[in-house]
């Protein structure tokens, strides 16, 4: 079931109408009752993995914190940790590691597709369950002793496909409330959804025929339209993920409940440092508390050294959790290497920015401009389907940079898919994007008149459905 | 000295500030610099300073600077 799907919009306003119509004390049992038939419509399969990696984590929670003992109380965490790793491995990277086994040994072994092995969001909710589980241990967060409430937790349907990866923290004492979304909720909800489409729907699955038209073509494109290719990808993927988590957000805001945001203009980012502090947050901030903190603090009696170390195994782990393959490997090193540098150099760079009397605004807007082009550069080897194609584009790239033939070429750009339209619409839509925060456009369109707002909503429904494209999946699905 | 009059110092030398001022309520957001890659700084010269040794597990669950004055002091006591 697509989130854009007529079904889904069906089966959420069903969900609407039943929690602001039922008994509180129903309100629950039916979403989680909703949330599992969403998992099973994916696959039956699918829904024995999710109730079991649920069963598991309840229990291991609870013998946690019922564990008098500290050194079994790491034995329980040691072996619930495993136990979730190993379903993630299975059911996530089985058909990568045949095709690696293959690749490596020359055997022809051979699986019944990706299908066979691959769950939807395993990878989601199986870092959920990890995280509940520290917190349990770590004494953060008490065990959940109703099932209904952690199932829930789990499962709802709204994340359980591409994140947020929630925190019990902020979910739980949520459906505790059992708070009942009122008009302006279910509008706000209903916008935010609405805004997801139109990233999701105009500007991401448009941009990437340009991108897939010059990326199976790279050989015989031109460096100008190579670097316009990763610019695009670099909006397409940003606006993939975020549209899904705006649809994501918006409908669970219209259940009552609110979502952790996964974006906080990345592309705006000082450093490669505060990138991470804004794209796919809860990814982030994941990695950073139950995988970077720990190895970090283990480390810390060998400096630099130490921080530089934790920071490519964690970002090392972090390429590998995008999938087994060298490109989103050497992307996550490459992340790693960066961060180790932009945290070594940071003083000597302000050093730098005040002996040559370069003014705040100045270097906020270079050190955006590069930061950007480094991320650029990043989304280019996660986007090659194998090195030699990485070095290909780049050496080309980097060769041809000062032989840019931009006249001859912005004409061949035309011909790749994507209209010259939503070219505009990008860079509208971009413009409205990274300005909103800071100028507050939701409360300034909320006070246009009716008329006006309508317009726009007709306006944007229309285009749409005009340059709407069958079939696109969203990219963090694979993940 | 007070433990939260040295703890106040150490900040300072760290963060390269002479003007941070801290409470058992202040967080990173309060402090400028003071974020995931700086922190293990700011917590290998506490232990050197106090000489105390912090165990990974209780690292991880600072929530503020009030926790890990209460563990200072704790551990002192202890010594």
């Amino acid at each position: 079931m697509l989130f854009y799907a007529v079904i889904y919009c069906l089966f959420l306003l069903f969900n609407i109408l039943v929690i602001n119509n039922v008994p509180d004390k129903f309100k629950c049992p039916f979403l989680l009752l909703t949330s599992l038939s969403f998992y099973c419509w994916l696959s039956p399969c699918a829904l024995l993995v999710l109730i079991f990696t649920i069963f598991t984590g309840y229990f291991y929670a609870i013998e946690i914190s019922e564990c008098p003992i500290d050194k079994n109380k790491d034995k329980i965490l040691f072996r619930g940790i495993l136990l979730n790793l190993l379903i993630l491995v299975i059911f996530r990277y089985t058909g990568e590691l045949i095709d690696l086994i293959n690749f490596l040994s020359g055997l022809n072994i051979s699986y019944n597709g990706e299908t066979a092995f691959s769950i939807i969001g395993v990878s989601f909710f199986t870092f959920q369950n990890i995280s509940y589980l520290i917190d349990c241990y770590l004494e953060t967060f008490l065990p959940e002793k109703n099932i209904l409430y952690f199932a829930l937790y789990i499962s709802f349907f709204p994340k359980i496909l591409q994140g947020p990866i929630e925190r019990a923290s902020n979910l739980i004492p949520q459906f505790r409330k059992k708070k009942i979304p009122d008009y302006e909720t279910l509008r706000n909800g209903l916008l935010l959804l609405f805004w997801g489409l139109i990233k999701k729907l105009l500007i991401a699955d448009n941009l990437s025929v340009m991108v897939n038209n010059v990326f199976g073509n790279y050989t015989e494109s031109t460096s100008f339209i190579l670097i316009l290719a990763i610019y695009c990808y670099c909006m397409q993927i940003y606006f993939d993920f975020s549209g899904y988590t705006d649809i994501a957000r918006g409908s669970a805001k219209m259940l009552g409940i609110d979502l952790t945001d996964n974006f906080n203009n990345p592309y705006l980012a000082v450093s490669i440092q505060d990138f991470w502090k804004r794209w796919h947050i809860s990814l982030s901030s994941w990695i950073l508390d139950y995988l970077f903190k720990p190895l970090q603090m283990r480390c810390r009696e060998y400096g630099n050294y130490g921080l530089t170390f934790s920071l490519l195994v964690t970002f090392f782990i972090c390429g590998m959790w995008h999938g087994l393959r060298l490109n989103y490997i050497l992307w996550g090193v490459y992340h790693g290497i960066l961060i180790s540098l932009s945290f070594l150099t940071n003083k000597k760079c302000l050093k730098f920015y005040k002996k040559y009397h370069i003014n705040a605004s100045l270097s906020y807007f270079i050190d955006v401009i590069i930061t950007f082009h480094l991320i650029c550069f990043s989304w280019l080897i996660f986007r090659v389907n194998n090195l030699y194609e990485l070095y290909y584009i780049s050496n080309k790239i980097f060769h041809d940079v000062f032989n840019l033939n931009i006249i001859n070429t912005i004409g061949a750009g035309n011909n790749l898919g994507t209209s010259r339209i939503i070219y505009l619409l990008t860079l509208i839509i971009i413009f409205i994007e990274f300005i909103s925060v800071k100028l507050n456009l939701k409360s300034l369109f909320d006070r246009q008149n009716i008329i006006i707002r309508w317009i726009c909503y007709y306006s944007a429904l229309f285009l749409i459905f005009k340059y709407y494209r069958q079939n696109m999946q969203f990219i963090y699905f694979q993940f | 000295m007070e433990v939260m009059e040295k703890l106040t110092r150490i900040f300072c030398e760290v963060f390269d500030d002479d003007t941070i001022k801290i409470d058992v309520h202040s967080t990173a957001n309060d402090v400028e610099g003071w974020d995931s890659l700086s922190h293990v700084n700011l917590i290998v010269s506490i232990e050197k300073r106090f000489k105390i040794k912090f165990e990974t597990k209780e690292l991880l669950t600072f929530k503020n600077v009030g926790d890990l004055r209460n563990s200072i002091e704790k551990k002192i006591k202890a010594s």
